[in-house]
C-alpha cells in the first residue's frame, strides 16, 4: 500500500475518543496519513482492507488487548510495524508472556510527549514524512 | 550388745563375768553363739573379717548375700564388684588404720547372682591391748534404695534436661514466690544467670504494673488442682531483662502440688521477633494498599492527561497562533509534563523505561541548588558544599535528581530564615564489604523532626507540612533508593536539624536488564 511517495499510513487505536483523535491529529498535520479506531475490533476490520506501515496502539481496551491486536495484525499483514502505548504498569509483563513468535513490539509508556512520538514514528518507518523522496526499507519477518 | 557408734567397742560383756584360764577361747566360742543369734534376728547380712580383712572368717544371713560355706581368703574376688574393690581396700586400710568403724556402700554379688547394692559397716573387736582381734560386720541390702535413687536421678536429669533445651523460659516459684526453678531459655532471656535469680521473686523480671497483678494470679489459682491457664491482662503482657529492657511476652501458669509443697510454674515466651514481624507486615500491606491505590490512580489520570498533552501540542503547533498565547501553552505543556513526571513513577514505570547511565554526582547536586537559588535566597540561607569525589555512579539520571531533589525541598522548608545548607559527596567507599559507594548527605541546622513522626517520615502520604505537603515525597525518595540498590538513612533531633544520608552504589547490579 506504501506505493510511490505516497504518506505513510497509520492506524491509531485507543479506546479513549480524545487520545486516538487528539494523536490523530497531530500525526496527520506531521503529514501521515491517519486513520482512528476506538477498539481492537474496528481495528481488524480496517486492517481487513488495509496495510498500514505502522499501527499505534493502546494495550489495555475492552475486548481485545493491544498485545493480541498486534499479533492478529502480524498474522494479516506480516512484518507491519507495531508501536504499542500503555499506561499500565503491568503492561511489559503482557508483552513479555504474549506468543510473540518473533514478532517485535515497542512499548512506550503513557503519556508519551507528541514530539518524542513522532520522532519514534519517524525511526519506526525509516524516514519523516517530510521527506518522501528518500526510499524506505520495510523490514519483513 | 553392742554400741555401734563408738568405735572400738569391746563386743562382749563377757570380761567381767569369766576368769577361767581359756578365757580367750571360751569368749570365742560365745561371740559365736551370739553371732549366731543375732544373725538370725537380723535381715542383715553379717561377716567377720580378720584383724587385717585378709580372710573372711564368716559369713552368714540375709536371702541376700549367698552364704560362705567357710572362711575365705577370696572375699574380696567372690563378692565384691571389681570396679569397687580398690575403693573398698582403701577404706579397709584407713578402718584398721584408725582401729575405727569400717562404714561403705558398694556392690556386691547377691544370692540371686545379679549385682546388688549394700550399706556394709564393720566394728573392730579391740583386745585387752587394745589391738584389733577381728572385725565384725553387717551388710544391709540398700539395692532398691540405690535402684530407686537412680531412677530419681535419671528422671532429674531428664526434667532438667527438658526444661533446659525448652526454647521458652520456665521459672517455678514456690508458696513463699522464690524462684525454685530457672531454665537455660530464662538466663538468656533474662539476661540472669540460674544462681542469682533463685531465691529471688518473679518481681524482678516483671514491670512494676504486673507485680500485684502477677500475685493475684497465683493466689487466684487457688489450693485446687487448676489446668495450665494462659495469664490474662489487658494489653501486651510484657517483662524486663536485667538490663531493664522491657520486652514483650506470652505466658501460661500452672502449679503442681508435690507432697506438701505447691510449685507455680510460668512459662514465658519473648514475642518481640514476632511482634516485630507483625508490625512489619501491617506496614508492608498497608504501604502495598497505598502503592497500589497510588498506581490505580496515576492509571485513571494518565488518559486524560496525555489527551490533554495531545490537544496542548495542537494548539501550540497551529502556525496562526499568536506568540503570547503560543507561551502560555508551553507553560501548561510543561506543568503537564512534570504532572506524567509522576505519574510515570508512581505506577514504576521507570523500571521499563529510565536507563542507566553514567552521571558525574556532583554535577547534578549543582544544577539542583542552582534550581533552588530562588528559593535559598528568599531566605537567605547559606549553602555550605564539600565535595570528595568526582567518581562518577551508573544510575538514572531522572531518578537520581529526583532523590536529591526531594531531600534538599525538604531540607529547605525545615530551614529558618538565615540557616545553613550543607550538601556533602564521600569518595567511594566499600560498604558492608562488598559494594563500592558514594554517601550523599544533604543537612540542615533546622527545626528538626520530632521522634513520633520520624518513623513514619517514609511513609506514603504522611506529611507534617500540612497544606503544602503531599506526604509523597521522602516516600518517592525512599522507593527509589531502593531501586537503585542503596541505602537511605535519617538521622533528626527536634530543634537541632536533620541529617540525611544517602548511600549508593557505583555500579549497578544487573544493568543488563532489559529495556522496553
Amino acid at each position: 500500500m506504501s506505493a510511490g511517495n505516497a504518506a505513510p499510513s497509520i492506524l491509531v487505536v485507543d479506546d479513549e475518543h480524545p487520545l486516538a483523535d487528539t494523536l490523530t491529529a497531530i500525526l496527520d498535520r506531521a503529514g501521515y496519513n491517519t486513520t482512528p479506531a476506538y477498539n481492537a475490533a474496528e481495528a481488524l476490520a480496517i486492517l481487513a482492507e488495509l496495510r498500514p506501515q505502522l499501527i499505534i496502539s493502546d494495550v489495555m481496551m475492552p475486548g481485545m488487548n493491544g498485545v493480541d491486536l498486534a499479533i492478529e495484525a502480524d498474522k494479516l499483514h506480516p512484518g507491519i510495524q507495531i508501536l504499542l502505548i500503555s499506561g499500565h504498569a503491568g503492561t511489559q509483563d503482557i508483552v513479555d508472556a504474549a506468543p510473540l513468535d518473533g514478532l517485535s513490539i515497542e512499548l512506550l509508556a503513557k503519556p508519551v510527549a507528541p514530539e518524542e512520538l513522532l520522532s519514534r514514528v519517524a525511526a519506526v518507518l525509516g524516514s519523516s514524512p517530510t521527506e518522501p523522496t528518500k526510499m524506505r526499507t520495510q523490514r519483513r519477518a | 550388745l553392742f554400741v555401734d557408734d563408738e568405735p572400738g567397742v569391746v563386743l562382749m560383756d563377757t570380761r567381767p563375768e569369766i576368769t577361767e584360764p581359756k578365757q580367750d577361747e571360751t569368749a570365742s566360742l560365745q561371740n559365736q553363739d551370739r553371732f549366731r543369734a543375732l544373725v538370725a534376728a537380723s535381715s542383715d547380712a553379717m561377716y567377720r573379717m580378720s584383724a587385717d580383712w585378709s580372710e573372711m572368717r564368716q559369713l552368714r544371713g540375709g536371702n541376700f548375700i549367698a552364704r560362705a560355706a567357710g572362711p575365705s581368703r577370696t572375699w574380696l574376688q567372690d563378692y565384691i564388684h571389681p570396679d569397687d574393690r580398690a575403693r573398698l581396700l582403701a577404706v579397709v586400710q584407713e578402718a584398721i588404720r584408725t582401729k575405727n568403724i569400717f562404714e561403705m556402700e558398694h556392690r556386691v554379688l547377691r544370692a540371686d547372682g545379679g549385682l546388688g547394692w549394700t550399706f556394709s559397716r564393720a566394728v573392730p573387736l579391740l583386745d585387752a591391748n587394745g589391738e584389733i582381734m577381728e572385725w565384725f560386720g553387717a551388710a544391709s541390702d540398700i539395692t532398691e534404695r540405690k535402684r530407686a535413687e537412680e531412677a530419681l536421678r535419671a528422671s532429674q536429669a531428664k526434667y532438667e534436661g527438658i526444661i533446659n533445651s525448652a526454647m521458652d523460659a520456665v521459672i517455678s516459684v514456690n508458696e513463699q514466690q522464690r524462684i525454685v526453678v530457672f531454665n537455660r531459655a530464662a538466663e538468656i532471656m533474662f539476661q540472669c544467670a540460674a544462681s542469682e535469680a533463685m531465691g529471688s521473686t518473679l518481681d524482678r523480671f516483671l514491670p512494676k504494673s504486673l507485680h500485684e497483678i502477677h500475685r493475684d494470679h497465683i493466689r487466684r489459682f487457688g489450693s485446687e488442682a487448676a489446668p495450665p491457664r494462659p495469664m490474662s491482662v489487658p494489653g501486651t503482657l510484657t517483662a524486663i531483662r536485667s538490663n531493664g529492657e522491657e520486652f514483650p511476652i506470652e505466658s501460661m501458669i500452672s502449679q503442681v502440688h508435690t507432697g506438701d509443697d505447691v510449685l507455680y510454674t510460668v512459662i514465658l515466651r519473648d514475642i518481640t521477633d514476632r511482634k516485630q514481624a507483625e508490625r512489619a507486615l501491617i506496614r508492608s500491606e498497608k504501604l502495598a494498599s497505598v502503592g497500589r491505590m497510588a498506581a490505580t490512580i496515576a492509571h485513571e489520570i494518565n488518559n486524560p492527561l496525555a489527551s490533554a498533552i495531545n490537544a496542548l501540542y495542537l494548539a501550540r503547533t497551529d502556525p496562526a497562533l499568536p506568540d503570547g498565547v503560543k507561551r502560555y501553552i508551553s507553560l501548561a505543556e510543561q506543568e503537564l509534563a512534570r504532572v506524567s513526571h509522576i505519574t510515570k513513577q508512581t505506577l514504576g514505570f521507570y523500571k521499563e523505561v529510565g536507563t542507566t547511565t553514567t552521571i558525574d554526582v556532583p554535577s547534578v547536586l549543582d544544577s539542583l541548588l542552582d534550581l533552588y537559588r530562588p528559593r535559598l535566597r528568599n531566605k537567605n540561607i547559606s549553602v555550605r558544599r564539600s565535595y570528595r569525589s568526582d567518581t562518577a555512579i551508573h544510575a538514572v539520571e531522572g531518578e537520581l535528581r529526583q532523590i536529591a531533589s526531594n531531600i534538599i525541598s525538604n531540607a529547605i522548608d525545615a530551614l529558618p530564615e538565615g540557616g545553613n545548607l550543607y550538601v556533602r559527596l564521600s569518595s567511594p567507599q566499600v560498604v558492608h564489604g562488598e559494594r563500592r559507594m558514594v554517601r550523599v548527605t544533604i543537612a540542615d541546622n533546622g527545626e528538626g523532626i520530632a521522634p513520633e513522626n520520624l518513623k513514619r517520615i517514609f511513609e506514603p502520604f504522611f506529611t507534617t507540612k500540612k497544606s503544602v505537603g503531599t506526604g509523597l515525597g521522602l516516600w518517592v525518595t525512599c522507593e527509589l533508593v531502593k531501586k537503585h540498590e542503596g541505602k537511605l538513612r535519617i538521622r533528626s533531633k527536634l530543634g537541632n536539624g536533620t541529617v540525611l544520608i544517602v548511600w549508593l552504589p557505583v555500579e549497578r547490579r544487573g544493568q543488563e536488564r532489559r529495556t522496553a
